[in-house]
């Protein structure tokens, strides 16, 4: 069996030597990040089998075993969003190849790598410390990204992002020292196993630590007011990758810590309150938004939220939609972001309604792909959305949750109203007089990303079964606190005597 | 059988000749009360061959001829459907809920004539006649469902055989306010006074048949002689307990002879004022028979 | 293969080859549409009774009920698709959305299951926003915006009973669902069908859940409105059969009052049906567009059918689904005359149509054929279906109710006769002296739809046989005392046949009269009115505010609508949504920071609530 350690290691060593190609050959710089996340993609598939048997796998490294060294533990929640964050990054990889990178093009492109590395690193890792430290790549990479067009707007955004960030960050580092304080080890498996013998207002008080600080990432309300200025001045890659890997592992990294580690269901339940807010604020903010790309950053705030309250409800069936879903939001995100960017191309960079009106009738492959996207956010068939919103509703319903689910579902009107309104302007008969068939480059590339993430979502629409054991497996294995301590340090209990 | 076949093809004409005369006795004693002389009972049959010899009649096309020759089908064939005489002829084929749709074959198809004729009097002569329908068939409706609940059927037969045995049997007693109120519906139906709107001769030139001359008019005249049997008919049967033929007659002008009176001395309500007036003071009176009816 | 699987490879297929395919020539992609249609209705004929799909799991069957809503999709699909012929200006777009709708829309009437049901539910109603939407224009997008809402709010009341339902039976199947149902205490169980009626009253055009329909009809691609008018809207009708027969297990061993024998919710459902064909019938009098007219009219209708779902009684529930497969054939007829007419004179405004009779003599007859069955008048389809409502509503005691029904019906004259008249009577406008009739397939199609609107209106006792057979299958009361001409109830009988000859024969009658008084001379309009003395053209047709005085008297009626309430909803999100901006995303870096450390403190204060 290939070892999952590659999937950090390799890009960790290709971000690193993108300088080195650039030296050779500039335009060899923008392979990069495919060739590291097309072998990342491979690899993932190959370890799918595993995430469906529902084991973990303790990857050791440096032959330290755990609890004392620093593991990775790869189980089925780890693996699944894993997946995402790698289909994400191949696509929008693959994107990068017919885009213009900003200058420093070869930091560009190092810290796009390191990016999704920070990522993948945060959702396999076993090690609370070494979630933290992912946990920093991953930031950092993101506020450069943000910032990296170096426009008035993009530092601003970078900026706010920064701020709220590495507060967050600060936060997590605290949570992290309370536990290890107390109990001595910064390994995940066994803090989960000896919580219990901590003091419960310090459990308390590091539970609160990680939400704010990791709810940051995972786009909470009322953390979550970079996510507009972000999305909007972040290059569109970026955008595409902070939607659909960077969001998923902060939430990954929320899900982990409050189910496996701390394990208070009372707090977990929290997260109904708070992702219905977000989903709320979310929806309502992009109600009156004319900006596409702010409107598409509120969305996926809204979305985040609606996860979030299916991770909040706390029982299998709805933990299972909350996989889905997530899955569903970070490939579709993905595809609209990408869209959109190729969209504005004809614009002039413009990405307000009115400028794209009438993008329908001229560009009818694109349009679809971008209705393909949309169908899907809302939920319907034949795409992955309506799978995994429908898991969700009933998930929720099913744990006990009928309230939360009916308000879920009332956001949804809002989704649709103004998901509906964008369409019938794209759709529309009138033409946008900024929409000149310029001649620019050959769009083939970015077609190719694009119907590649559209593939998937009509894949999964059709054919979902293999999704739902996925997520079945995933869920179970989030769920089940004991199998995970037993499977990391199990050996290590049982030559300390007993279980 | 052939007694039934030669019934349904003589009754309709023996109906149109009485219907005619009851017009002229209408214009007659109107005409004493005015004051006046009047022309004889039986000046409406002589007008309706009048028509019918007339020469160089206009039509404005195919659904314009057609319009007439529908309303006096769609009067026939309500007629068939009423028992007159306590002889059913059709009525176990269609109960009251069937006529009171046949009903609305002959104004429509009258309707669809006038349209083409293209006048607008003519149109709103339609018009304020539909309105006034909507006022006057709810009324009808709520009589007629009360009715039906009191004889627990809506066949006419069945209804007119629980009303034998006499006088005392007439549902007009038990259901007074049904009653009045399709009384009051009644007038309306038989385009009298003050619910002439539709004709409202010094409105609209005489509205839908302001387009027909000649034969076309002669056949609206027989239209509205069948009508005027038809309609008093239904009240007759309702009410009045239906009767033998003669008797039959004698009652269905009696009620006639009321819608008369009423046209000799009133004047014309406003089309709205009509409609509301329905929808108000009949409406209420025939509720309450209703409820009346559904509470017992 | 399995014929369900086949079905759905043609469907499948079909839309795709047609989308593809259609680029190339004008007509192929409606010959390609009708192909389709055709062998899926060959397919669906022959069809098994059961079929399950492993992956995912849904479940599927064909039973009485799914059978002749069946019919009635796909041969009024393949009517109004062979109408579409007329139209190649629609894009091969619409066609891949047309085939997919139907294709769900037969797969929605075969499930058997909640997943498959809601899967299918939802693919139909998106495909109709995509259809509503067409070639774009501001108000077809709101028109279609707003179609779109209202479908995911009864998406969200039918889902969320489904889910209810779910989880107390334990099962996702109907047999599960109808089996474990009488377990689930009695509100909950009435909760949930009460939802799901709901859900489906959208579609189904109910009031209040009605406000779409006039702006989606009168916006959509007019030859698509007849198919959205005539068949979509019954499979809401068919949802709220499955919801109130199949699902609720009658509620027979839920002690819910009863009122004149009739169940309470029944009666509920009675009013609401009553009041719906009321209320819509009378906003159909004042409209001044066709289409919104008509639309209107729908609306009325339908309420006609939940009126007689509401009753309960065998006759009313075999009059309620005659009246959905009669609307089904005249609505579908009226919506193709009035495409037909835009068709040729580019408006649908009846103040400015008029004297298209001479223009359009077909067009005209089946305008008539098609009102006759609107109106209810004996030997048209349109007469069984009311009478039977009507027995059953006095024979249960309805008397309000009935009174209410009554009046719509009486309206249905008068809203139809201004739409017969404004467009085909009257005058005709200076503008129109050049209009032809419409073109083959329209016509054609008008004659196909006429026919069963004859042989059912005459020989009702044929359809009576599918109703009975559908109620028996589901433990309901059944008519049976029927013939193929003649219906009795306990109130009294009606023969069809025997209405229709004496028609004849009282025609003849009225032939001879004609024939008796001589020959006539055909006239210009004006010469009898104006004596010939107009030179230019005068405007003489009353084709504007045709019942002013009755609409003054109902003001006070008018003043009463709901649409208000939505949009005071609506104008309230959008001032939330405003405020949730400014606050919480305002921009002010400093501010989120304010607003992280309170949440902090809520949290704190949250959590010190939960643990003591």
């Amino acid at each position: 069996m290939v070892s999952p350690i590659l999937l950090i290691a390799v890009p960790l060593i290709l971000a690193f030597s993108v300088p080195l190609w650039g030296l050779i050959h500039k335009k060899l710089e923008k392979f990069v990040p495919l060739i590291a996340f097309g072998f990342n993609t491979y690899l993932i598939f190959r370890l799918l089998p595993f995430a469906l048997t529902e084991r973990t796998i303790s990857v050791v490294i440096a032959n330290i075993k755990p609890p004392f060294g620093i593991n990775l533990a790869v189980g089925p929640f780890g693996l699944f969003f894993a997946l995402i964050i790698q289909l994400v990054a191949l696509a929008t990889a693959f994107y990068l190849l017919s885009y213009d990178p900003p200058e420093p093009s070869d930091k560009f492109y190092m810290l796009f790598i390191l990016l999704v590395l920070g990522s993948t690193g945060m959702v396999l890792t076993g090690d609370i410390f070494n979630l933290f430290v992912f946990l920093e790549i991953t930031s950092i990479s993101a506020y450069a990204l943000t910032a990296i067009t170096k426009t008035g707007p993009a530092a601003e955004a970078g900026f706010k992002y920064l701020l709220l960030g590495s507060l967050g960050s600060t936060l997590v580092l605290l949570g992290i020292a309370l536990i290890y304080g107390s109990l001595g080890t910064l390994n995940m498996a066994h803090i989960a196993h000896r919580i219990s013998g901590m003091d419960s207002r310090l459990v308390v008080a590091a539970a609160i630590l990680f939400i704010v600080g990791f709810g940051v990432e995972a786009e909470m309300l009322p953390l979550n007011g970079w996510v507009p200025d972000a999305y909007q001045a972040a290059p569109i890659p970026v955008v595409a990758l902070l939607s659909g890997a960077v969001a998923k592992a902060g939430l990954y990294a929320l899900a982990r810590v409050l189910y496996t580690l701390i394990g208070m269901p009372n707090i977990i339940m929290l997260l109904l309150t708070f992702g219905i807010l977000t989903m709320f604020a979310g929806e309502l903010a992009a109600l009156r938004q004319n900006d596409i790309r702010r409107l598409l950053a509120y969305s996926s705030i809204g979305q985040m939220g609606m996860i979030m309250l299916a991770f909040g409800a706390f029982g299998v069936n709805s933990v299972f939609g909350g996989v889905l879903q997530a899955f569903t939001h970070g490939i579709t995100k993905a595809l609209l972001f990408l869209v959109l960017g190729v969209m504005a191309l004809h614009t002039g960079g413009a990405t307000d309604m009115e400028s794209l009106r009438g993008f329908g009738r001229k560009f009818p492959y694109w349009s679809m792909l971008f209705a393909v996207g949309v169908l899907s956010t809302l939920g319907l068939p034949p795409f992955a959305g309506f799978w995994s919103k429908l898991a969700l509703i009933i998930g929720v319903i099913i744990d006990g949750h009928p309230t939360y689910a009916a308000l879920a579902l009332i956001a949804t009107f809002i989704e649709v109203f103004y998901f509906a309104r964008l369409l019938s302007v794209i759709y529309s008969s009138k033409l946008s007089p900024k929409l000149v068939e310029r001649s620019i480059r050959n769009t083939t590339i970015p077609l190719l990303s694009a119907t590649f993430l559209a593939a998937i979502i009509i894949a999964v629409g059709l054919y979902p079964n293999v999704f739902f054991d996925l997520g079945d497996s995933a869920s179970r294995a989030l769920l089940n606190r004991a199998h995970y301590i037993f499977s990391i340090i199990g050996h290590y209990l049982q030559s300390m005597g007993g279980v | 059988m052939t007694g039934q076949i030669l019934w349904a093809i003589f009754m309709p004409i023996l109906v149109i000749i009485i219907g005619l005369i009851y017009m002229g006795l209408a214009r007659k004693i109107t005409a004493r009360i005015h004051n006046r002389y009047g022309p004889p009972f039986y000046q409406n049959i002589i007008d309706v061959i009048k028509l019918f010899s007339k020469k160089d009649v206009a039509n404005h096309g195919v659904m314009f001829s057609l319009g007439p020759v529908i309303a006096v089908a769609g009067m026939v064939i309500s007629l068939l459907f009423i028992p007159i005489g306590n002889r059913p002829l059709l009525s176990f084929n269609g109960d009251i809920i069937v006529l009171l749709y046949l009903l609305v074959i002959a104004p429509l198809g009258m309707a669809l004539g006038v349209g083409e004729g293209a006048n607008p009097n003519g149109a709103i002569g339609i018009a304020r006649a539909l309105t006034l329908m909507l006022g006057y068939e709810v009324v009808l409706v709520i009589a007629a469902v009360a009715v039906m609940i009191h004889a627990g059927s809506a066949s006419f037969m069945e209804i007119i055989r629980q009303q034998q045995g006499g006088v005392a049997h007439w549902f007009i007693w038990p259901l007074f306010l049904s009653a009045l109120a399709t009384d009051i519906a009644l007038q309306a139906i038989l385009g009298e006074k003050p619910f002439d709107q539709p004709i409202a001769p010094h409105e609209i030139a005489s509205g839908p048949m302001v387009e027909y001359g000649g034969k076309f008019l002669g056949m609206l005249q027989i239209y509205h002689a069948i009508a005027i049997i038809v309609e008093t008919g239904i009240f007759v049967n309702l009410f009045l307990g239906g009767g033998s033929l003669v008797w039959w007659f004698v009652k269905s002008f009696a009620v006639f002879f009321v819608a008369l009176l009423i046209n000799a001395v009133m004047p014309r309500f406003r089309i709205g004022q009509a409609f509301k007036f329905y929808w108000t003071y009949p409406a209420a009176i025939g509720l309450v028979g209703l409820i009346i009816v559904a509470i017992t | 293969m399995n014929p369900y699987e086949l079905l759905a490879a043609v469907f499948g297929l079909g839309a795709i080859l047609t989308y593809l395919l259609g680029h190339f020539d004008r007509h192929l992609k409606t010959w390609l549409t009708l192909i389709t249609l055709a062998l899926a209705t060959y397919i669906f004929l022959h069809l098994p009774n059961e079929y399950s799909l492993e992956s995912p799991s849904l479940l599927f069957g064909i039973d009485k009920l799914s059978w002749l809503f069946g019919i009635l999709t796909l041969g009024l699909g393949t009517i109004v698709a062979f109408a579409l012929l007329a139209y190649p200006e629609l894009s091969p777009n619409f066609y891949f959305m047309f085939i997919l709708n139907i294709g769900a829309s037969i797969f929605l009437l075969l499930s058997r299951d909640l997943v498959a049901f809601f899967l299918m539910w939802e693919l139909m109603s998106w495909t109709i926003f995509a259809m509503i939407l067409g070639d774009g224009g501001a108000e077809r997008g709101r028109a279609a915006t707003k179609y779109l809402v209202w479908s995911a709010i009864g998406a969200a009341f039918i889902l969320f009973a489904f889910a209810i339902l779910a989880k107390s039976t334990n099962s996702f199947e109907w047999s599960g669902i109808v089996a474990g149902i009488s377990q689930m205490p009695s509100g909950w169980r009435v909760a949930a069908i009460a939802l799901l009626i709901a859900g489906f009253a959208v579609k189904a055009a109910i009031m209040p859940m009605h406000t779409w329909v006039p702006d989606a009809y009168a916006e959509s691609p007019h030859p698509f409105t007849a198919f959205l008018s005539g068949v979509l809207s019954k499979l809401g009708i068919y949802g709220i059969f499955l919801a109130f027969f199949v699902l609720s297990a009658r509620f027979e061993l839920v002690n819910m009052p009863k009122i004149f024998g009739t169940h309470i919710f029944g009666y509920i459902l009675a009013w609401i049906g009553a009041l719906t064909a009321f209320g819509a019938s009378l906003i159909a009098i004042k409209q001044e567009h066709a289409k919104r007219l008509l639309a209107w009219s729908s609306i009325s209708q339908l309420g006609y059918i939940l009126f007689g779902f509401g009753i309960g009684s065998a006759i009313g529930i075999a009059g309620a689904l005659f009246h959905a497969v009669s609307h089904a054939l005249f609505k579908t007829l009226l919506f193709l005359i009035l495409a037909g007419v835009i068709k040729r004179t580019g408006t649908d405004r009846m103040a400015e149509l008029g004297g298209l009779i001479k223009k359009m003599p077909l067009s005209f007859i089946f305008a008539v054929v098609g009102g006759l069955a609107l109106a209810g008048i004996p030997m048209t389809i349109g007469f069984p279906s009311k009478w039977l409502i009507y027995e059953a509503a006095i024979h249960q005691g309805f008397i309000f109710t009935t009174v209410l029904i009554f009046a719509a019906s009486t309206a249905v004259f008068l809203y139809y006769y201004r739409f017969v008249f404004s467009i085909f009577l009257g005058e005709l406008h200076a503008n129109h002296q050049d209009v032809k009739e419409v073109p083959f397939p329209i016509w054609f199609s008008y004659i196909l739809i006429s026919i069963p609107i004859f042989w059912l209106g005459l020989f009702p006792g044929k359809a009576m046989q599918i109703f009975a057979e559908i109620a028996e299958q589901f433990d309901l009361p059944a008519v049976t005392n029927f013939t193929a001409t003649t219906i009795t109830t306990p109130l009294g009988s009606f023969n069809a046949l025997i209405v229709g000859l004496v028609f004849f024969a009282s025609f003849a009658f009225g032939l001879l009269l004609y024939f008796i008084g001589g020959r006539t001379r055909k006239v210009h309009q004006y010469d009898t009115f104006l004596a010939g003395e107009a030179d230019e053209p005068v405007k003489l047709h009353y084709g504007q505010r045709f019942f002013y005085f009755l609409e003054r008297e109902l003001k006070p009626l008018y003043r009463i609508s709901v649409e208000k309430i939505y949009q005071f909803v609506a104008e309230f999100t959008r001032f939330v949504a405003d405020q949730v901006r400014k606050g919480f995303f305002c921009g002010n870096a400093q501010a989120y920071l304010y607003y992280m450390t309170i949440f902090i403190v809520i949290l704190v204060f949250a959590i010190w609530r939960i643990k003591l």
